[in-house]
This record gives C-alpha cells, structure tokens and sequence, in this order.
C-alpha cells in the first residue's frame, strides 16, 4: 500500500532542510484545496477536461513531495478526467479530498 | 536555466534542488509566461513540464524552435507519460530530450549535464565558425580585408549603390618603389611597412561604411560608399600626405615612404553598367597614370587634372621618392 507521506525522504531531498520542507507543505496544502474547489466546480459544470488537468498537476506536486498514496488517487482521477468519464470523477474527485485530509493530518501531526 | 510548470510545489522543488547545484534558475508557470521571461532574461537551458494552461509544454517547444534566440536553447519536457507516442511527438515539436516524472534528482543533473555540454559545444563551434570565416576574409599580414573579400563584395556594393542611385568610388594605391625597401631592407622590414601602411590610413576612412582590402603585394583597394569622384579624390589627396608626411617606423629605423594613386567613381549615368573589374581597371589604369607622372601622386579619370590641386597646379612636383631612406640594414 502506498505511502501517506514519505518524509524521510523528502527529507533527504531537501538535505535535511526542515524548514524548506515545512513552506512546501504549506505551499501544497494551500494549492490543493483551490484546486479540490476547482475540480468540484467544473464537475458540477460537465468540464472533465478541466479536472484531467488539475489532478494531473495534483498528483505531480504530490508525488514530489512524498505522498505517494494522494498522488495515486490523483492520477486515477486524472484517467476519469481523460476519458470524460463524469460519474467516475466524482467518485474519485471525493477519494482524493479524503487522501488531502489525510496528508494534512500526517504532516501536521 | 529556465524551470517551467504550473504546480508551485513542483516548480519550487526544482528550482530549490538545481538552486543546490549552482543554476541560476528562473521560473514560470506556463509556456507563454516561459516565452516572456525568456526574451527578458534569456537562458539557453529550458525545463518544461508537459501538461499545463495557456501553453503547454509541446506548443512551447514548437514556439522556442520557431524563433531565433541568443543561442541555442536545450530544451528537456518533464513529462508523467512514457508512452512511445508521446516521448516521440516531444521529440517532433523540438525537445531536445525528456524526463518522466517524478524524476530522480541525480538522473535530472545528469541530463542537465548532458544539455550544457551540447550548448558549450554549440558555443565553441560557433565561435569558431565565426573565427574561420573572419580569417577567410582577413589579410593575415596587415588585418584589412583581403582579395577575396574585394571581389564578393564589391560587386554588392556596385548593386546597392546602382540599386538606390547612390554614388560609390574607389581608390588604388601602390607603395612606390616597394620593391627596393625589399631588396635593400628585408621583407622583414617591408612587411612592417605595410603594416604602418594600413594603421595609418585605415583610420582615415568613415567606420562602417568605407573599407580598406589588400589588392595583391603592395596595392590596396578603399571602397567608398555613398563618394563621388571630388569626395574620393580628395580623400585620395589626404592620404598621400599623410603616407608621405612622416617616415614609416620600422625596426631598420624610419623609412621614407609614398604611395599613387589611381580613382574611379561609379558613373552618375551608369548605361555601360560598370562591373567591379571595369572599375578596378579604370582605377588602375590612372594609377599607372600617377606612376608615370612621377609617383606620389593622385590621378583620376579626367585626364590629368586630378594629378593638381584646386588652383590648377600640382602641388607636390618636385618630391622624389625616397623609398629606402632609411638606416642600411643590420647585419
């Protein structure tokens, strides 16, 4: 099963840097929730492209940062994106804003 | 180096790590806003993610490789596909190479290696492309243009002035006597003389505009752009005093030194359409001219009026050419 936040790693990335780490954390957590509440409204609006391209960039700054088991969620959001697939997306657009609280709970912990 | 995605976690991440190595990285959120930074501060090393809004990475890649830049710009597409398709349609819109996210930070220093030693590769060999075809035009000996630039460029000049109905006139000069500061002093010393030659009248003509190319041995060619005929043959006046208004320092001590000269002016109802060799030959037939009237001396093509001064007369008659002046040589 995929990681919620790989920290030591990043860790490591970032040499040890906690500080850097904890304003990239910061930085994603502020992101993502725009980017849930943009998601959420082209779902209501029929735009599936529009969800593909945010969770795509979702699911790249969350693999970055370590939290492998967000950036899965994202990426099977991006597919249903993709394929246009509305009723998936919401399923999983849900499935990732659980995995965002998650991670902010992991991190903040 | 140029980072471009549209996560800020991502671009921050990167920029953060190649920070680490010692690039100087800007940063922008998508393709267009990557063109722009770009012509503001250009860097030639562009990391670009794929996927992003206003332009993605594919249009930006097309759009960097549509445009001429300070030099050429390694393009690397960070991409989360790998499939064939993909990889091969970045390659097609011009990325140089590409890298599948996430990438692994050693993976990506070492592609970024790879693309700066292709730029300073492309570096080098421009600037020696640009050091080869200097030196294709240059006489080696005095640094003025040499024969082969003469003869492709002047026929443009020709065709520009013709073009635009501009004036163009041209000057032959031949040292006097060279021969003997060769035989009596050492091509040593007549290489330095020719040398002073040129650093002594190449400053005289406007920069830019008149150039200065040697013809063979010890003639040379002024080519004078936007001059009529009074313009080139007082000019032509000038520098034959300033040739023989002071001996030539050489290491043999001063020489004493003249030069002839022969002008020929594009005429103002061209009907013949004078080629640059008519023109060279028209010039050299007058240098003869001023050869024969005693050296050190201007002629031109009306007759021998241009061998004399405003008042009618000539106003050098009597110098004779002291071409071997100078110390006896060493032993």
């Amino acid at each position: 099963m995929t990681e919620i936040f790989r920290r030591h790693e990043v860790l490591e990335r970032l040499e040890g840097d906690e500080d850097l780490l904890r304003e990239l954390v910061d930085l994603f957590l502020s992101q993502s929730w725009i980017q849930i509440g943009e998601m959420k409204a082209a779902l209501a609006a029929g735009d599936a492209a529009s969800v593909w391209h945010q969770a795509h960039s979702l699911k790249g700054a969350a693999a970055g940062l370590g939290a492998g088991a967000l950036s899965f969620q994202a990426a099977r959001l991006e597919k249903a994106g993709k394929e246009g697939d509305l009723e998936a997306v919401g399923a999983l657009l849900q499935a990732v804003q659980e995995e965002l609280s998650r991670f902010q709970q992991a991190v903040t912990s | 180096m140029l980072v471009v995605d549209d996560h800020p976690v991502t671009r921050r991440l990167l920029e953060v790590q190649l920070q680490r190595e010692g690039y100087r990285v800007l940063s922008a959120a998508h393709g267009r806003e990557a063109l722009e930074r770009l012509g503001e501060d250009f860097c030639p090393l562009v990391l670009t993610d794929w996927m992003m809004p206003e332009m993605d990475g594919l249009e930006l890649c097309r759009a960097i490789r549509g445009r001429e830049w300070d030099s050429y710009v390694y393009l690397i597409l960070l991409t989360a596909r790998d499939a064939l398709d993909d990889v091969l349609t970045g390659l097609e819109a011009g990325a140089d190479d590409y890298l599948v996210k996430p990438v692994h930070p050693m993976e990506l220093l070492a592609r970024l290696r790879t693309g700066r030693r292709i730029l300073d590769l492309e570096r080098t060999l421009k600037e020696r492309t640009r050091e080869i075809a200097r030196l294709a035009v240059t006489d080696p000996l005095t640094g003025v243009y040499n024969r082969r630039y003469l003869m492709e460029q002047l026929p443009r000049e020709l065709r520009r002035a013709r073009r635009y109905r501009r004036p163009l006139a041209l000057i032959l000069c031949d040292l006097d006597h060279f021969k003997g500061v060769n035989d009596t002093l050492g091509h040593k010393v007549g290489d330095e003389v020719l040398q002073e030659f040129t650093r002594r009248l190449g400053g005289q003509v406007r920069q830019g505009v008149d150039w200065l190319a040697r013809y063979g041995g010890e003639e040379f060619v002024f080519v004078l752009p936007e001059t009529d005929l009074a313009g080139c043959l007082a000019l032509a006046w000038r520098l034959r005093e300033l040739v023989a208004a002071a001996p030539f320092p050489t290491s043999a001590g001063p020489v004493a030194v003249t030069a002839s000269f022969g002008v020929a002016a594009l005429p103002a109802t061209d009907a013949a359409h004078l080629g640059a060799e008519a023109l060279l030959a028209q010039a050299d037939a007058c240098l003869y001219q001023a050869k024969a009237a005693g050296r050190n001396r201007v002629a031109g093509p009306e007759g021998g009026t241009a061998g004399r001064d405003e008042a009618g007369n000539n106003p050098w008659p009597s110098r004779p050419p002291r071409p071997m002046a100078g110390r006896p040589p060493k032993e």
